[in-house]
């Protein structure tokens, strides 16, 4: 889901593209880094490392292979913070191997970021109180979901920036079925995990941000 | 609290299946392969008077009907061509310069791999010497400063039966045979220095775990940083109201006396 330098930094809409994805990164990990807290720290770090290393891994699913993103997951549990964990994770994996690259750090990072603050906001309710079949199908939805939504991203951008959109269809867009069911099924599984062992880990977005301090 | 931990046992005897899936996940990754699927890469190589190659994903998939350019040093396009079913392409070479090859699936998916000029046999200017007249001939200094030297040194293989051939066949007949099995001998080396290169390439695209654990260590420093600041940050706003007013009070108590 990563988008190479490649093809945007030659074309004025592509460059413009990646000017306002940066932008909006910038803003979108200074507002998740305000929303961070001192408790939610190693929780942020271990998500990134999650995202970092997850899309590295692949399953082997009928003649291809598909890797996780877990952008679903890591929305539901750091909502805004989302932003800065996976912002760190994919400048890792741009300067280990060579994801992506450093021009479209910007807009990677909302590919991938702007889909899981929003399925935080439309199923963390859902998964947080519902009961425990909705909160398995908010689950699911909510990695499906996530997925769909960078996929519709992504494939918006490159046509933007000049590819065709049938093959665009085709490529992207039905590429990221099979990775969204999977994704769909892992969220949904870890999160009825969590609820049962560590719900408290659902609860931490809502966490004021003057606990840590007003306790000292 | 004790609840919390009564509660957390019996959830997690009731929720192996959760456990179960999460570990089939973790082994079934493992027992892959450690490739980047989703990262395209485009190896190529001169072969006669062409460049031909091949674009694959990091996992070993080709790269069907990508679109293949060749652009010379100032980004003018040379040629164009589509890689088959096996992700192979090969495209002419129009004159000598470094050919630097974008290979775009059409998906987002891009690669890059320059041909360098020494690669490319000298005698190929007077072949062809009107084919891309039109393309600012004098365009790659760099290129051209060092095109003599490194083509007579590094290009033995490409360069020097050519060349040879074209003396020998107006000079000495009889000899013809003995070029003829030379330049076989030639091309199957060359057909092996391909594959080795490519292997080369494929290698240095292989996963490596250090790069993962390190990615990870990254993490973990960036995580203690964070700790770090905001430690400071909150001692700060702790001690500064603190501070203040008792330094304030001495001095007063003393002003009044008097």
């Amino acid at each position: 889901m990563h988008i190479p330098e490649g093809p945007l930094s030659v074309s004025t809409t592509g460059i413009s593209i990646l000017g306002a994805g940066a932008v909006l990164a910038a803003a979108g990990v200074a507002w998740g880094l305000r929303k961070m807290d001192y408790e939610r720290v190693p929780q942020v770090a271990l998500l990134s490392s999650a995202f970092f290393a997850a899309s590295l891994i692949h399953v082997p699913l009928g003649g291809t292979s598909v890797h996780l993103v877990l952008s679903g997951l890591v929305g539901l549990i750091l909502g805004w913070a989302a932003f800065p964990a996976i912002f760190i994770a994919i400048a890792l994996q741009a300067a280990f191997f060579g994801f992506g690259g450093f021009t479209t750090l910007g807009l990677n990072t909302v590919l991938m970021a702007l889909p899981a603050v929003a399925c935080y906001g439309l199923f963390h309710p859902l998964v947080r109180w519902g009961r425990e079949g909705v909160a398995a199908i908010a689950g699911f939805a909510c990695g499906a979901v996530a997925i769909l939504l960078g996929a519709i991203l992504l494939a918006g951008i490159l046509m933007a920036a000049g590819y065709e959109f049938r093959s665009l269809a085709v490529t992207v867009l039905l590429a990221h079925v099979p990775v969204a069911v999977v994704e769909g099924l892992v969220t949904a599984s870890a999160v009825l995990f969590l609820r049962k062992v560590r719900p408290e880990l659902l609860d931490a977005p809502y966490l004021p941000l003057e606990v840590r301090t007003s306790d000292a | 609290m004790n609840n919390n931990v009564a509660k957390t046992r019996s959830s997690l005897l009731g929720y192996e299946w959760g456990w179960i899936i999460a570990t089939a996940l973790v082994l079934s990754s493992l027992a892959a392969t450690p490739a980047w699927a989703h990262k395209a890469s485009v190896f190529a190589a001169v072969q006669g008077k062409m460049i031909s190659g091949e674009a694959y994903f990091r996992d070993g998939t080709p790269l069907r009907n990508a679109k293949v350019t060749a652009f010379d040093p100032d980004g003018q396009p040379l040629a164009e061509a589509q890689t088959d079913a096996q992700g192979k392409f090969s495209l002419p070479i129009a004159r000598r310069c470094n050919h630097r090859l974008v290979v775009d699936a059409g998906d987002g998916h891009a690669a890059e791999y320059t041909v360098r000029v020494e690669e490319i046999p000298a005698d190929l200017d007077g072949e062809k010497p009107g084919t891309v007249a039109s393309a600012a001939p004098p365009a790659d200094p760099a290129g051209q400063i060092d095109e003599k030297p490194r083509a007579s040194r590094s290009v033995p293989s490409s360069d020097t039966p050519a060349a040879r051939s074209g003396r020998d066949a107006s000079t000495v007949s009889p000899a013809s045979d003995a070029v003829a099995e030379l330049r076989g001998e030639i091309a199957a080396l060359q057909t092996q220095l391909v594959q080795l290169r490519r292997d080369l390439a494929a290698r240095e695209d292989r996963a490596r775990w250090s790069d993962v654990l390190g990615g990870i260590g990254y993490i973990l420093g960036l995580m203690g940083l964070a700790f770090y600041f905001l430690g400071v940050l909150s001692r700060n706003r702790r001690n500064a109201p603190l501070l203040d007013p008792p330094r304030a009070r001495p001095v007063t108590q003393a002003d009044v006396p008097p």
